[in-house]
């Protein structure tokens, strides 16, 4: 045993591993495969997630009964399912991973391929033509826009969005306006992307991935779609935590504590909840009132402020140095037009929510468009989770690291009893239930649950764009500097109180918009067990998996971290063991995550140190 | 009448009296140096000045202004910037961004791109380093950083906390080179707290002594360096 360990590892000291890839290199460059070896690898990025799609798509995870196959049948779908799974793997319905799971496994695996994809863009391809690249462009567009056409149209059973019957018209016309609406959209984005050549392949590849995610839950039964939306929600509840550890490095330990608001606050502006004793008039009064008050003023308030600053009405010549990061933001409610000009604004935005509301009551819309209570109650949860970061903020101000930490598992702990022990507001340990989905009542349970699906994927998308965004403003360099140093940060002229209470309400903001998805998509309830320190500590491990601060790491750290214990629940007693021998070996392996944000001094020495190498 | 004048300054660290009384003024383009032994209140002296550490009593006097109410970020604001002793630069930032950092109170980009490039004349190896993390600099490179970043902030007057802290011989000498061009070209006025009171006190116009904080003696420059009882404290006794 000794003599055979001894000479293996004579064997690797002798092998000189650096040299043979020299060597190999050597080789590959005088046979001229140096290029195109480099080249395939390239494409082969940026092509596996279609690859990944396409045998995503074209497989079957249900033989013969259930879910969206059912109904698709014997009609347009069937020749669809070239692969099926479960005579492929010869896979019963007693199997310890079954096809639905193995399904499932490759739609994540190509959301991943697909960040790969984008990550892996080169920069420079103006050496294409013009044409070329606009035309490029544009047929992806097409294409995707044609499948998802073609796959809305099949009937309305299948349809994606909630089946309204909103205003006259049917889901088949609202697909078709929301269709219009993406092609806009995407159109002013070709015209804007490829004005810089820089970003073509960026875009195409962009375009291609986010076309594939858009079309994938198409594809998924009830539990695919479940699990799906639940690792969309940690997504999203991720994107919080990367900006309150990733971002200002305040380690929150009672994070859930966010969510839970933002889950309860559905829960109780909902119609049916019966724990809650509101019933439907009651709601749509209260409703229409909040929703006035937190949504209509400020946005018209803020509109005005904002158009009257870009107009150059307001006071912008002599504005001293901003000293504070909420300085930066005084245009939006500095700078007003005069009282009596915002005041007649205000009034015409709320006489016409009226008149929405006479419209809607007049043609008996009233009663089941249940989006009022979704809308209302997204702002709601929104503000309310902002206002308890920012209370939790207030007190915890002076402390850093540990003590941080300990006072936020406090403030999550009084969240988690409260749950449990106020039973009268939140219905106790026995749960807020029969909450609704934000669909129409006779809605198909799939249906429904795919609409909440693209509801998170859109609210995703919307918060990956404001997390980029403030990342890159001056309260992101902010929160950069604070991480690193307290102090320094501070004598930069940054201000302390309001980095952090800004990191800790737009943090908790976006985990009350998690929260309140999680619960629409509960039609069963939500129930205090779901909002313990065990969730805290998860979506801590998430941000430090996925790599901190890093918006792609976070999906990843999601889909690991939620996705797979979900896939594996089947493994039962050992899915937890090796999920800790998981996170082991990740923490072992790369330690800073895996998909750290890009160390750009490290990578330009690399670069470096390769050029003069290949000079050698 | 001075740029910065502080008028029996008390400063305490909970029950423990770091700066028992100090009074000193700094005129417009000067370099004035504190020195003293460890413990002394030089660095507090600092932190009391851009109000980490804020005075319990007595007054701060910025031009006509007083300071010395007011928050960390609000006299940055004002231009009086401080380069923190043990020279903490943000490592996990590039160099540039560190120095845009150090940018952060300005408003004008001109302003700002101008000055970018007066820091990289200054001190080339930035430049060189430009995209490198600060953590992965040398010792004198981060102090350079250091240096730059509160250079960025356009100062009215700089407070420079022990430039020369654990630097090669050399390097100190080419610090405080820049210490001197920035004070003679660029007019910059600084105050310099150093343990190195050799050097300190050939660069600066004036200086004060500290002793467990209390100013003992105040005097030019010159005369310091050449009093006999201060050469025995403080410069090695040579």
């Amino acid at each position: 045993m000794l003599t055979l360990g001894g000479a293996a590892q004579k064997a690797a000291e002798r092998a000189d591993f650096a040299r043979w890839r020299q060597t190999s290199a050597n080789l590959l460059k005088q046979l001229k495969l140096d290029y195109p070896l480099a080249e395939l690898r390239h494409w082969t990025v940026l092509l596996l997630p279609l690859f990944l799609f396409l045998l995503f798509w074209s497989s079957v995870s249900q033989p013969v009964s259930g879910g969206i196959f059912d109904t698709l049948g014997t009609e347009s779908g069937a020749e669809l399912h070239l692969v099926d799974l479960n005579s492929t793997f010869n896979l019963t319905s007693s199997s310890l991973v079954n096809a639905r799971s193995l399904q499932l496994i490759l739609a994540f695996s190509m959301v991943i391929a697909g960040i790969f994809a984008v990550q892996g863009t080169r920069q420079n391809f103006s050496r294409y033509p013009y044409v070329l690249r606009v035309g490029l462009i544009y047929l992806f567009i097409l294409i995707w826009l044609g499948v998802a056409a073609w796959r809305v149209t099949l009937s309305d059973e299948q349809f994606i969005a909630p089946s309204i019957d909103f205003l006259g018209w049917e889901s088949q016309e609202w697909s078709i306006v929301a269709l219009i609406c993406i092609a806009l959209g995407m159109f002013f984005y070709g015209l804007l992307s490829n004005r810089n050549p820089r970003n073509f392949e960026f875009s195409l590849v962009l375009i291609m991935v986010s076309g594939l995610v858009m079309l994938a839950p198409l594809n998924m039964d009830q539990y695919q779609t479940n699990v799906s939306t639940l690792v969309a929600v940690w997504i999203m509840f991720g994107l919080g935590m990367n900006i309150v550890v990733g971002y200002a490095g305040l380690l929150d330990l009672g994070y859930v504590a966010f969510l839970a608001i933002g889950a309860y606050t559905y829960a109780f502006l909902s119609p049916i909840n019966t724990q809650a004793k509101l019933n439907r008039t009651e709601l749509n009064d209260l409703g229409w009132a909040i929703y006035i008050g937190l949504v209509v003023v400020p946005l018209v308030v803020f509109g005005a402020s904002l158009a009257w600053h870009r107009l150059g009405r307001g006071n912008t010549s002599n504005r001293p140095a901003a000293t504070s990061a909420l300085k930066r933001l005084a245009p939006l409610w500095k700078n007003q037009p005069p009282l009596l000009v915002t005041l007649a604004l205000i009034g015409v935005a709320v006489g016409a929510t009226f008149l929405v509301r006479a419209v809607l009551e007049a043609s008996g819309q009233l009663e089941v468009w249940q989006f009022s209570p979704f809308l209302v109650s997204l702002f709601v949860a929104m503000f309310a989770a902002a206002f308890a970061g920012f209370v939790l903020g207030v007190p915890v101000l002076r402390l850093r690291g540990d003590y941080l930490a300990i006072v936020t598992l406090g403030f999550g702990e009084i969240i988690s009893l409260s749950l449990r022990n106020l039973s009268n507001i939140t219905g106790g340990p026995s749960g807020a239930v029969r909450l609704p989905q934000p669909v129409a009542d006779d809605t198909p349970a799939l249906t429904a649950s795919l609409a909440v699906l693209y509801l998170n994927v859109v609210f995703i998308l919307l918060i990956i764009l404001l997390a980029n965004r403030l990342r890159n403003s001056r309260i992101g360099l902010a929160w950069l500097a604070m991480r690193s140093d307290e102090d320094i940060a501070q004598s930069m002229g940054i201000n302390l109180v309001n980095a952090k209470l800004l990191a800790f309400s737009i943090g908790a903001g976006f985990a009350g918009v998690a929260g309140m998805l999680l619960a629409a998509n509960q039609p069963g309830g939500i129930f205090p067990e779901s909002f313990t320190l065990q969730q805290s500590i998860n979506v801590l491990a998430l941000v430090i998996i996925g790599g901190m601060g890093s918006i792609p790491g976070v999906i990843i750290g999601a889909i690991v971290l939620v996705g797979l214990p979900e896939i594996l629940r089947p493994v039962q007693e050992y899915r937890i063991m090796a999920f800790g021998l998981l996170l082991v070996v990740t923490m072992v392996v790369r330690p800073s995550g895996l998909l750290p944000t890009p160390p750009p001094a490290l990578e330009a020495e690399a670069q470096n140190l390769y050029q003069s190498r290949r000079e050698e | 009448m001075s740029l910065l004048e502080l008028r029996n300054v008390h400063t305490f660290y909970g029950k423990i009296h770091a700066l028992k009384g100090i009074s000193l003024r700094v005129e417009e383009g000067e370099v004035v140096t504190l020195i003293g032994s460890n413990g002394a209140g030089k660095s507090t002296t600092l932190k009391t000045i851009s109000g980490i550490t804020p005075a319990a009593e007595g007054n701060i006097i910025l031009g006509k202004q007083e300071i010395t109410q007011l928050k960390p970020d609000q006299i940055v604001g004002l231009g009086v910037i401080q380069s923190p002793e043990g020279r903490r630069i943000f490592g996990r930032l590039t160099v540039r961004e560190n120095l845009e950092m150090g940018a952060f109170t300005r408003d004008d980009k001109a302003g700002i791109a101008q000055d970018l490039e007066y820091v990289f004349g200054l001190f080339p190896r930035l430049k060189e380093r430009e995209n490198q993390h600060g953590g992965t600099l040398s010792g004198g490179e981060q102090q350079m950083l250091a240096m730059g970043r509160a250079l960025m902030a356009k100062p009215r007057i700089l407070l420079l906390d022990e430039p020369s802290m654990g630097l090669a011989p050399l390097l100190v000498k080419s610090i405080f080179e820049i210490i001197k061009y920035l004070n003679e070209e660029r007019h910059t006025t600084i105050l310099l707290v150093e343990q190195n009171a050799n050097v300190a006190l050939q660069v600066a116009q004036r200086g004060y002594v500290l002793q467990s904080g209390h100013i003992i003696i105040a005097d030019d420059a010159e005369v310091l360096a050449a009093d006999p009882s201060i050469r025995e404290a403080y410069l090695g006794g040579h």
